[in-house]
């Protein structure tokens, strides 16, 4: 699904990844933990096509295809998904329009016929219902004047109704008291299949409570200083950073 | 007065001279001020951002041809409102659809000009004087007290390209009794290579308890030139809602006068400015907090791409004993072009010492970590941009009442929900 290799980004000059190297199969779903500033948002942004990220070196393939060299809109239609850590406001563009409008992208890319607005509303409804989100909601403009925990359940409703290939949480767990937490999670779960690949980001252990990672990697200095089980997400609660980072020697 | 400014002045003069008039003494009036005051003849601090040089240089016939009665297929058109259309200043009655509910009367301005000239007086400037020169053709509403109208009212003067390039002079005055309810259209429009002057005077007087949704839209094409002096007096809790639109390709200038004559009036003001082209839009508002416990709100908005320049002159007045007042104005603006241009004058004038005023303004471009956010959505560039202008334009035209209204300024530019357009 996911093959990046001796990945080395750049921003404003400064080397912020520094060969990093992952594989992600289809099925798998991938937790990437680190300290502050060792690149883990980095990573999210360059695999989203964000702009101002400088690709200095190595290579990412997505199913076969250069993914740098695709544009975002290119990249959400070939299915990659990016939940935002900071979900951004965007007062006058209706929640449901934005939903509808990258249904329908992704459905034309795929030469699919667009979805009419009751079959649409059908399913956005059945979605927001399991993710408690009110009806209200549907007349809202997109994640204006929402909570940090609505932004993140906001991020989570678009994904399971875009339903991605390869799906990338930036930090989906920052900011979420207990309850919302248990809600992301679940629609994380929701989301689990063999053909689907996730890759969450997160600074804290507490997500992998609720959704159990295949593999744990820790981040430090723009590289991937350890890989291993959920078993070793544990140990960093554990032990901290510091001392899984000095460990393996980066 | 520039020479330029001179020649114009003798033009009108010499074009208008001996012609019959519906108000003959207000003609003479306009006449005798328009020689003594030249144009533009108003505050110059209030030009001083728009060049009128280009409009005084231009001459225009004063004599319409014979109207064509069809109607021409890119009328715009309000469903269901109360039409009345005026073709290159000209009456159209072909044209006009729908009468008025019982207790309201529209008639032709220039059959029964009672009261005109009572607010925009011609000593007002030189506009003002030569709109009293030339007025030949207008609209007077009235509601009697306590009279609601349900359906809209869309006053369109529609400049045709088979016409030549025309001035003309119109008057609307509208009065509304004592908790009267209407909403007015005042709409400009014309084919894309239709030019002229249309220099209107709109006088709007509202009674206790009356409430006023105001819409002047401006669509007119790349020749035309509009100016209007739109001044408003507000009695006892009356209310003004006003939305100015300018989504053409001319030169516009609109002067909004409003007075809150009594405690409890209010006005709430929303503008955009839709810059294509070579748009320029000056709009020079003056809100006058007379009475206390009055309250105004101006929030108005600019999208500017290609040459398209907008003024806005913010003036609040407070009287002296105006206490307990709000006063609120903003301007937003997003420069989508290098060459494109705002600037925004706010000024306050304050007399009163309890009172709370605010001013502010912002000048942007497109926030890209919004633009990022709708590609990585699937939306294409062009599709994301056209979706974030439209939506901060959007925003600056709340609760209009008149749905077709933003229909025809945003181009079928959807950002509403399914579920919010269906409902």
């Amino acid at each position: 699904m996911l093959q990046i290799d001796d990945l080395q980004v750049s921003v404003e000059d400064r080397p912020i990844l520094k060969g990093l190297s992952l594989k992600v199969n289809a099925g798998e779903i991938h937790a990437i933990m680190g300290p502050n500033g060792s690149g883990k948002s980095t990573l999210a942004a360059v695999l989203a096509g964000r702009e101002g990220y400088v690709h200095t070196g190595g290579a990412v393939h997505y199913r076969g295809q250069d993914l740098l060299a695709l544009a975002p809109e290119a990249r959400a239609r070939e299915g990659v998904f990016l939940g935002f850590q900071y979900p951004v406001e965007i007062p006058g563009v209706n929640n449901v329009y934005l939903l509808k409008a990258s249904l329908n992208a992704q459905r034309r890319h795929r030469g699919e016929p667009e979805l009419d607005a009751f079959e649409f509303l059908r399913l956005v409804r059945e979605q927001m219902t399991f993710m408690g989100i009110p009806e209200e909601f549907l007349r809202r403009s997109v994640n204006e004047g929402f909570s940090g925990g609505e932004k993140k359940r906001n991020e989570i409703l678009q994904m399971l109704i875009l339903q991605p290939r390869l799906a990338i949480l930036d930090e989906i767990d920052s900011g979420l008291d207990i309850d919302a937490l248990k809600v992301v999670s679940r629609g994380i779960e929701a989301l689990r299949s063999p053909d689907r690949a996730m890759i969450l980001v997160t600074h804290y252990q507490r997500l992998l409570d609720y959704v159990t990672p295949d593999f744990v990697h820790v981040l430090a200095g723009g590289r991937i200083v350890r890989s291993g089980g959920k078993e070793l997400a544990r140990e960093l609660e554990a032990e901290g950073y510091g001392a899984v980072v000095a460990g393996a020697g980066a | 007065m520039s020479e330029a400014a001179m020649a114009a002045v003798r033009a009108y003069l010499d074009a208008y001279a001996g012609a019959a008039t519906p108000i003959p003494a207000l003609a003479a009036r306009g006449a005798v001020h328009l020689a003594a005051a030249g144009l533009p003849g108003g505050a110059p601090e209030s030009w001083r951002h728009t060049d009128p040089g280009e409009l005084l240089a231009r001459r225009f016939a004063v004599d319409a041809l014979p109207v064509e009665v069809d109607a021409p297929s890119d009328l715009p058109q309000l469903a269901g409102a109360v039409r009345r259309v005026w073709v290159a200043g000209q009456p159209a009655p072909a044209l006009d659809a729908a009468e008025l509910a019982p207790g309201a009367r529209m008639w032709a301005l220039e059959t029964d000009p009672e009261g005109v000239g009572a607010q925009i007086a011609p000593e007002r400037d030189g506009f003002a004087a030569l709109n009293a020169l030339g007025f030949r053709h207008g609209a007077g509403l009235a509601l009697d007290a306590g009279v609601v109208l349900a359906e809209p009212v869309h006053l369109l003067w529609w400049s045709s390209a088979d016409q030549p390039a025309l001035a003309a002079h119109p008057r609307v005055a509208i009065r509304l009794g004592a908790h009267a309810a209407a909403t007015v259209v005042v709409h400009q429009a014309g084919a894309p290579e239709a030019g002229g002057f249309l220099n209107s005077a709109i006088e709007i007087a509202l009674e206790a308890g009356a409430v006023l949704k105001l819409l002047v839209v401006d669509q007119s094409g790349a020749g035309a030139f509009g100016l209007s002096q739109v001044a408003v007096r507000c009695a006892r809790d009356s209310r003004l809602e006003v939305w100015l639109i300018d989504a053409g390709a001319g030169w516009v200038r609109r002067e909004l006068d409003v007075a809150l004559a009594e405690p409890g009036a209010t006005v709430n003001l929303h503008g955009l400015v839709q810059g294509r082209r070579a748009l320029r839009a000056d709009n020079e508002i003056v809100i006058r907090h007379e009475a206390p416990h009055t309250h105004s709100r101006q929030q108005t908005r600019a999208v500017l791409e290609d040459r398209a320049r907008a003024v806005f002159g913010g003036g609040v007045a407070v009287a002296a004993g105006a206490q307990g007042i709000t006063a609120r104005q903003g301007n937003a603006t997003l420069l989508l072009s290098r060459r494109a241009e705002v600037v925004t004058r706010p000024a306050l004038e304050i007399l009163a010492d309890d009172v709370q005023c605010s001013h502010g303004a912002s000048v942007g471009q497109l926030d890209e970590a919004a633009l990022f956010y709708l590609r990585s959505r699937g939306l294409d560039r062009d599709a994301a941009r056209a979706l974030l202008v439209a939506s901060f334009a959007r925003a600056a035209l709340p609760d209009v009442p008149v749905a077709g209204v933003l229909d025809w300024v945003f181009d079928g530019i959807e950002t509403r929900s399914p579920v919010a357009a269906t409902a």
